[in-house]
């Protein structure tokens, strides 16, 4: 049973991996629409992989085609190809960019009408007044729209989720386990150089360096290059590839990301530079203010920066990422200045204190082999360091750890312990939330509130956040900012305000006044955990599988120059676009199709409101020493845990409004 | 110290870079390359001519590329297409936005131009360099038209200055948290 | 504060001046270009008092100092826009290669690397060195000291290394070995003869700073004439950064770094100073054996032990740090004969 805990991750991925390459081998289905005749036909041999489908302005594989007026088309989804064979004639005639992105209505243009030239291609318009909206602000224009879960499958997960949440509830509820279970690890230091290849002082900084030439790379692109986002490699690859990667990165290995983070990295450096043999830096070295010593500086950070993302555009706007991507690393830089260890880390780093408490979760850890061995020790070299390796930067004491919350896996302790104790090893997931844990309000509050961001994320890109936004424009007479940020501390508010009152049904229903309103609230937070991180996967797989192959033709062209154009980057300048890897001009489809995506999706939010039922049956059975009371207490956790399911199921149902469109 | 022996490797780096760097364009001498204005002493003069419906608008903004705190005039003269002296006299509304690094911000407006002499006219003083759009509305025939007129102030371009100034700022950090850690070091060994 | 010793002071005052025409040069065609197109007096009031107005507005003043016309720009007569003409354009180019009034002086470095890009001898290009052979020949390698701008840029940078004392961040002392220059020097003209393109000059900091500043100052006019008075960084090119990095180098690593081990220029100056007729001697019977001049020499040679060789570059800082007057410049092609060694 154990080995299978351990187990489920790797298979739930291998799984998905089989599902893609399944979905990517699976032949085309051509369909032929001649003067109105539907007739089914097999995929026509030859002719381009891809094209963009006529209905949604996606780039699409072939699996999907129809052949009309001689021509092959290319589709998402079925219910493009369907709204395209009821009328095809509406969609293949030209029509008005503007008209059909503005009004939802298509106007045929002909040859004669007003044109524009952008980026080599010749749009046609309804008149000039369309033509000069779409000149104002051509890449608006290209935001394309991507069908949700189709109503049957949305109804079948509904089905699920309630069929699991209540049948496993009665299942689990009825069970009866004595004391915890045994801990299920495996240690990879088992694997023969592992831990020599760990220790060696070069991997890390190697690791650090490639990741840093990354960085700069996004900078220098954000700063330089076209600011198209769908030509410049910035956005796409700090929000799709790195911001979606990160969270399939923490469900596998845990906090690695922070092993090779290039804002720790360069700050480091920095604060080393020119010392030589000196091992003391050039920081202050203060220490951390008290107060401060919680993680609401990086709650607000986290808050700040969703604010700043979704209200500004931030993911569709290049110079912002680089803008973005230098402020983290002034922040890292100067608190490394001015205060001792890796305060920012520790305290204010919003990446690594969200991806610390989904890092709970992760199926990897940095722990003391045997605990008992670590008592003996009389050097706490993990701690202090020594001349193999930093002290602990994050201030822990590893020897003791037993969570991987405040750990960025820097590994430093694994080259100082002096009787090589200390070990990564793999587990199952949900290892530090089925435990006891040492839960804190600020991180209960994180928790919740990367729940409702998450959700708010998703919602922002549905239609519905715009009429919401515009209603509250016009109710309150607010111009947008305002209005947007209004809207966004409702819809925050909103979860935490509900999970107060499940919290508070869960202490009047538990019948026991051992447990107060204050510490169910802290120990229940933790439960969302699961959900946030499989919705949030959920979303990101959206972006990381439809758009994360276009980083193969645009790392080419990193900075999107265009031909014929001259740049100037720092001084070095040249004229016309780049080729470095031969890929730029490369028309790859996305990794997966819709169909298949949508499964994918629905699985993975049905695993994440499974694994928070079980931990919240453990919090319950952890708080309320009896039964019934932790049966009973359970209930409101469930039916908020349900809740968000669905509204999780209804976001992935909704049309999407994708960032960088086909170009 | 070893590093004689490493130095040797040092030519032929060099030697590498020699080849790697480029020349540099000369500007050609002798040739003057700009412009005759017989109206001079005027600076370029930036102008944009659209088809609004039956109506052609023409925008004129002088200076082209005003300075900061510079007064721009900006012009539009909206006539019939088949006619030039057929004037659009009714009312336009200006409002100018500014190119910000998290997306466009009003900077002026909306408010009415002055009609004066058969042209829309404001007069606009940027504060600050950067690139603006000056957005025109009308309605001409009962259907409402947005003229987008750019303007660049100042020389907004090359984010280059920026990143230098980061940078500098970033040096000037750190020697103050140096100085400041030889202060604190002083006076501890001062007060032990 | 001591006053600064009269060396040090025409030293520095000659460094400025080449700076200054260095800088002049660009302006001085600028005006020109102006005044041939007749279009000055409009020039000068388009740009007003931003820097480049004020800098047209001083090569005016000079060049109507030394030609003596007076007549507004508006209303110049051909005889005195000649006049002018012929003195705009009386200092041209940069330390690679001036005319000063019609004489041509050419850095040797230049001459010898594009005879061999040219694997051609010309007139012009001899007639340009005679007069930076002859007072190598004479003085050693005083360009180094005295005239190169880049030089006299380090020496303001090196200043830096004090900041870093401040900071007590020790200086590097980094040490090259100070042939490494030759080496350079010679694969630098076998390649220019081999490819058959100048190519020391990108690697040369008195050219590098001569066509900067040249391509800078070009750059800020050629925007000022389109309205745009303000600084730019747009002037950046691969060249400034070497600069910058040489710059670096000579804070962190070592007082004229560059010059002692890498340049080539300095190289081809040490070479034809073998033989000089002035050089630095200390009277053995003054010293007294301070190290005060070994502190001072800003190429790591040794006065003290008479250590000058022909690296020396005539800056005269062991000269004025000697509290006993025991150095000073003599006549005579010999190195003196090593009377010590430094102690210890």
């Amino acid at each position: 049973m154990s080995v299978l805990r351990v187990a489920f991750p790797y298979l739930l991925f291998a799984s998905l991996v089989l599902l893609v390459v399944i979905d990517r081998r699976s032949g085309g289905n051509e369909v032929r629409a001649d003067g109105g005749a539907v007739l089914a036909a097999p995929s026509a041999a030859g002719g381009p992989r891809t094209g963009r489908d006529p209905i949604c302005a996606m780039d699409v594989g072939d699996r999907l085609t129809a052949v009309h007026g001689g021509e092959r088309w290319f589709f998402c989804s079925e219910k493009c190809r369907e709204t395209f064979l009821a009328a095809p004639a509406r969609y293949t005639a030209a029509s008005c960019l503007v008209c059909r992105v503005d009004e939802e209505r298509r106007t045929p243009v002909a040859a004669g009408s007003p044109a524009l030239t952008w980026q080599g291609t010749t749009y046609l318009f309804c008149g000039p007044a369309h033509r000069d909206r779409f000149a104002a602000d051509p890449a608006g224009y290209f935001v394309h729209s991507m069908w949700g879960l189709p109503p049957w499958l949305y109804a079948v997960s509904v089905a699920l989720v309630l069929v699991l949440s209540f049948g496993l509830f009665e299942i689990v509820a009825r069970r009866d386990r004595g004391g915890e279970p045994r801990p299920a690890r495996i240690d990879l230091f088992q694997i023969p150089g592992l831990r020599r290849l760990l220790r060696h002082p070069a991997t890390r900084p190697l690791g650090q360096l490639a990741l840093a030439a990354v960085f700069v790379l996004i900078v220098l692109a954000g700063l330089y290059g076209d600011q198209l986002p769908s030509r410049n490699v910035a956005p796409l690859l700090t929000w799709t590839i790195w911001w979606g990667g990160l969270v399939v990165l923490i469900l596998f290995a845990g906090k690695a990301w922070c092993y090779v983070c290039p804002w720790d990295a360069i700050a480091g450096w920095i604060e080393k530079v020119g010392l030589g043999r000196r091992r003391s830096g050039l920081s202050l070295g203060l220490s951390w203010p008290r107060r401060l010593r919680n993680i609401w500086l990086a709650t607000g950070f986290f808050v700040f920066l969703t604010w700043l993302e979704l209200g500004f555009g931030v993911t569709m706007n290049p110079r912002a990422t680089a803008v973005v991507a230098l402020g983290m690393l002034t922040l890292a830089l100067v608190t490394v200045l001015v205060f001792e260890r890796r305060a920012f880390c520790r305290y204010a780093c919003l990446v690594g204190r969200v991806s610390g408490l989904y890092a709970l979760f992760a199926a990897a850890e940095v722990r003391p082999v045997d605990p008992g061995r670590c008592r003996a020790c009389a050097t706490k070299d993990c701690y202090g360091g020594n001349e193999r390796g930093e002290p602990c930067p994050t201030g822990l004491f590893p020897a003791a750890l037993t969570e991987n919350t405040y750990c960025i896996n820097c590994l430093e302790c694994v080259k100082t312990c002096p009787e090589a104790n200390m070990t990564v090893r793999i587990r199952p997931w949900g290892g530090d939330l089925a435990g006891e844990g040492r839960p804190r309000k600020d991180e209960a509050y994180l928790a919740l509130l990367m729940l409702s961001i998450t959700g708010f994320h998703g919602l922002t890109m549905t239609a519905a956040w715009r009429d919401a936004r515009e209603w509250i424009e016009d109710a309150l007479h607010l111009p947008y900012v305002p209005a947007f940020t209004l809207g966004m501390a409702a819809i925050m508010l909103g979860p935490l305000l509900i999970y107060a009152a499940l919290v508070k049904a869960a202490v009047l229903l538990s019948r026991t006044r051992e447990v107060g309103y204050g510490k169910a609230f802290v120990r229940f937070a933790y439960c969302v955990l699961p959900i946030a991180l499989f919705y949030h996967l959920a979303h990101n797989l959206e972006h990381l599988l439809m758009e994360g192959q276009k980083v193969i033709p645009i790392l080419s062209n990193p900075f999107g120059f265009a031909p014929g154009e001259r740049w100037s980057v720092l001084g070095i300048t040249g004229t016309g676009p780049w080729n470095l890897f031969g890929t730029a001009a490369w028309s790859l489809p996305p990794l997966i199709d819709l169909p298949t995506l949508w499964l994918l999706q629905v699985l993975l939010v049905l695993v994440g409101h499974v694994y928070s039922l079980w931990i919240a049956d453990r919090t319950a059975r952890r708080l309320y020493p009896r039964r019934g009371d932790a049966f009973r207490s359970q209930l409101p956790m469930l039916a908020g845990m349900v809740l968000f399911s669905i509204f999780s199921l209804w976001l992935l149902k909704q049309p999407m409004e994708m960032r960088t469109s086909a170009m | 110290m070893s590093t004689r022996a490493r130095a040797r490797i040092l030519p032929a780096l060099a030697a590498l870079a020699l080849f790697a760097a480029r020349p540099a364009a000369h500007h050609i001498l002798g040739i003057p390359h700009y412009a005759y204005d017989e109206a001079y002493p005027q600076a370029p003069v930036i102008t944009y001519s659209v088809a609004a419906g039956p109506y052609v608008v023409e925008v004129t903004g002088y200076p082209g590329r005003p300075r900061p705190g510079e007064r721009a005039e900006v012009r539009a003269y909206v006539h019939r297409a088949a006619d030039a002296s057929d004037v659009f006299a009714g009312p336009i509304s200006a409002r100018i936005e500014k190119d910000a690094l998290l997306g466009p911000e009003v900077a002026w407006g909306p408010a009415p131009t002055r009609f004066d002499e058969n042209l829309h006219k404001i007069s606009p003083t940027f504060a600050e360099e950067g690139t603006y759009r000056i957005r025109l509305e009308m309605e001409l025939e009962g259907q409402p038209y947005e003229i987008d007129f750019p303007i660049a102030v100042g020389d907004p371009g090359s984010p280059t200055a920026a990143l230098l100034g980061w940078g500098a700022g970033i040096v000037m950090l750190l020697v103050a948290v140096r100085a400041a850690r030889i202060k604190i070091g002083r006076a501890r060994a001062r007060a032990a | 504060m001591r006053p600064p010793h009269a060396l040090t002071l025409s030293r520095r005052t000659v460094q400025v001046l080449v700076l200054l025409l260095t800088v002049l040069t660009p302006v001085l065609a600028r005006h020109a270009n102006y005044l041939s197109a007749q279009h000055l007096d409009k020039a000068i009031e388009q740009l007003g008092s931003s820097p480049q107005g004020l800098s047209l507005r001083a090569t005016d003043a000079l060049l109507r100092a030394v030609t003596g016309v007076e007549r507004p720009a508006a209303e110049l007569r051909t005889a005195d826009r000649d006049a002018l003409l012929a003195a705009a354009r009386g200092a041209r180019g940069s330390v690679w290669s001036f005319e000063l009034f019609g004489i041509t002086i050419t850095d040797p470095l230049a001459a010898l690397e594009s005879a061999a890009a040219s694997r051609t001898g010309r007139w012009v290009l001899l007639s340009g060195v005679l007069l930076p052979l002859l007072l190598t020949a004479m003085l050693g390698r005083v360009f180094c000291a005295w005239i190169c701008p880049a030089g006299f840029l380090l020496d303001l940078t090196g200043r830096l290394r004090g900041l870093l004392r401040f900071l007590e961040l020790k200086p590097g002392r980094v040490r090259l070995w100070s042939g490494d220059k030759f080496l350079l020097l010679a694969l630098g003209v076998a390649a220019s003869l081999v490819a058959g393109l100048p190519l020391l000059g990108y690697v040369y900091p008195p050219a590098l700073v001569g066509r900067e500043v040249h391509n800078g100052l070009t750059a800020m006019f050629d925007r000022a004439e389109d309205g745009m008075l303000g600084f730019s960084a747009a002037g950046l090119t691969i060249a400034s950064w070497f600069l910058l990095a040489v710059a670096l180098a000579e804070i962190a690593f070592g007082r004229r770094l560059w010059c002692r081990a890498l340049c080539p220029g300095g190289a081809l100056y040490s070479l034809l100073g073998r033989y000089r007729l002035l050089r630095i001697r200390r009277t053995p019977a003054r010293c007294d054996d301070c190290g005060d001049c070994v502190a001072a020499c800003e190429m790591g040679l040794s006065p003290m032990t008479d250590r000058f060789g022909m690296e020396c570059d005539g800056c005269g800082a062991c000269i004025t740090s000697c509290p006993t007057d025991a150095l000073a410049y003599r006549l005579g092609a010999r190195e003196a004969r090593r009377t010590g060694e430094v102690g210890s």
